[in-house]
């Protein structure tokens, strides 16, 4: 797991990036941190424990990535493939997500929550207890994925696909669905209401 | 300290694996053993010392027979009501606990069951049936319902938002997520301000 290690600058409520003493945001050196994170990154091999929230990717290739307990919150990302990637326990949370690929990736126990995914394609994907609560969501697809027991809690989707995706224990309570799309999907075993 | 995690498929609940340097380990809510679970410890090479109960439902609790015929560990519950197979201590709530030089503070949280406790270890909180992704633990009955809330009220949303939530089924998140866009919660918090 990452440290939980917050930044030393006051009202700052950032973990700091793995390594230093502040968040990325407060770091002397930001340009040159973000590159050494970028590197790790890039390097492919198996990265587990880092933290380095805040960063802003842009037409990076992250395929093939395998990620553990990783903190990657509170990030921009455009044009980003994480194609075929493996991501287990890592925290993307309140991070925007443009034009990204996330397709035949494996994500289980990883976090989106409050996440904002525009024109993203998860097709053909394990998406496993995976955490999606008060994400946006417009002009994205999760088709022909398996989303066991992952979470869309107060979620907007808007043209978002579900088609022929395994939906058993996947919860839409209390979520805002404009133009969604089940087609052969189990919707019959998602949550779509609570009971007491 | 690493944290992993195992989904049981008997039950459908997560177990923890809390590890320290040195090779020993806490184990919270083995609801089922099974040779994945047994891989993930040993792979890691760890020693489970300790055995954490969140609650006493069988989902939680199944696996602790067959890991007490591997590992000598302590078994920790809110109460040893229930537990007739086992020696369990019972959790003392005002003083933080120091399991496999891990400090490990517990707090009651009654309202899914009588007995639910949270552990809190570092910035993670494992909520087991009592806070869960997007939604608070099943109940019996309203009373139970209104319990649970005023007890995660109390006990649970004045901790520090970015605490790490671990729930007993289902995805992980943080408080500030579930302060955020957790229904039951936002419903409660609208009838106080009305």
């Amino acid at each position: 797991m990452f440290d939980f290690i917050f930044c030393k600058e006051p009202d700052c409520h950032e973990f700091v990036v793995t390594g230093q003493k502040t968040c990325l945001f407060h770091a002397p050196d930001r340009d040159e941190l973000s590159q050494q994170m970028l590197d790790r990154l890039l390097n492919k091999g198996p990265i587990g424990s880092l933290s380095f929230s805040g960063m802003e990717y842009n037409g990076v290739d992250l395929t093939r990535s395998r990620l553990y307990a990783c903190n990657l919150a509170n990030s921009i990302f455009v044009d980003t493939d994480f194609s075929n990637s493996y991501l287990q326990l890592c925290f993307f949370e309140y991070s925007t997500f443009i034009r990204c690929k996330f397709s035949h990736i494996v994500s289980k126990y990883s976090v989106f929550s409050g996440s904002k995914f525009i024109d993203c394609d998860f097709s053909e994907s394990d998406l496993l207890h995976s955490n999606f609560v008060g994400v946006d969501a417009r002009h994205c697809s999760f088709d022909d994925s398996d989303l066991y027991y992952s979470d869309f809690v107060n979620a907007v989707l808007d043209d978002v696909t579900f088609r022929d995706c395994n939906l058993k224990k996947t919860d839409f309570y209390s979520s805002t669905r404009t133009q969604v799309i089940f087609k052969f999907s189990n919707f019959e075993e998602a949550i779509f209401s609570r009971e007491y | 300290m690493k944290i992993f995690f195992h989904f049981s498929v008997i039950g459908f609940s997560n177990t923890y694996l809390i590890g320290n340097d040195h090779g020993d380990a806490i184990l919270i809510d083995p609801g089922h053993m099974d040779i994945q679970l047994l891989d993930l410890i040993e792979s890691n090479h760890y020693y489970i010392r300790h055995i954490l109960i969140t609650h006493r439902h069988e989902s939680h609790t199944k696996g602790i027979g067959t890991l007490l015929k591997i590992y000598d560990a302590d078994i920790y519950a809110y109460s040893a009501f229930g537990f007739s197979d086992f020696s369990v201590h019972p959790i003392p709530l005002n003083q933080p606990l120091l399991l496999s030089g891990i400090p490990v503070e517990c707090r009651l949280v009654p309202g899914h069951s009588n007995d639910s406790i949270v552990f809190i270890i570092d910035k993670a909180m494992f909520t087991g049936d009592v806070l869960l992704s997007g939604r608070i633990g099943k109940t019996d009955s309203k009373l139970s319902h209104s319990l649970l809330l005023r007890s995660i009220k109390e006990q649970l949303l004045p901790l520090d938002d970015r605490m790490l939530i671990f729930p007993g089924h289902g995805a992980p998140s943080t408080l500030k997520i579930e302060k955020m866009f957790n229904e039951d919660i936002i419903e409660d918090m609208k009838h106080i301000r009305t």
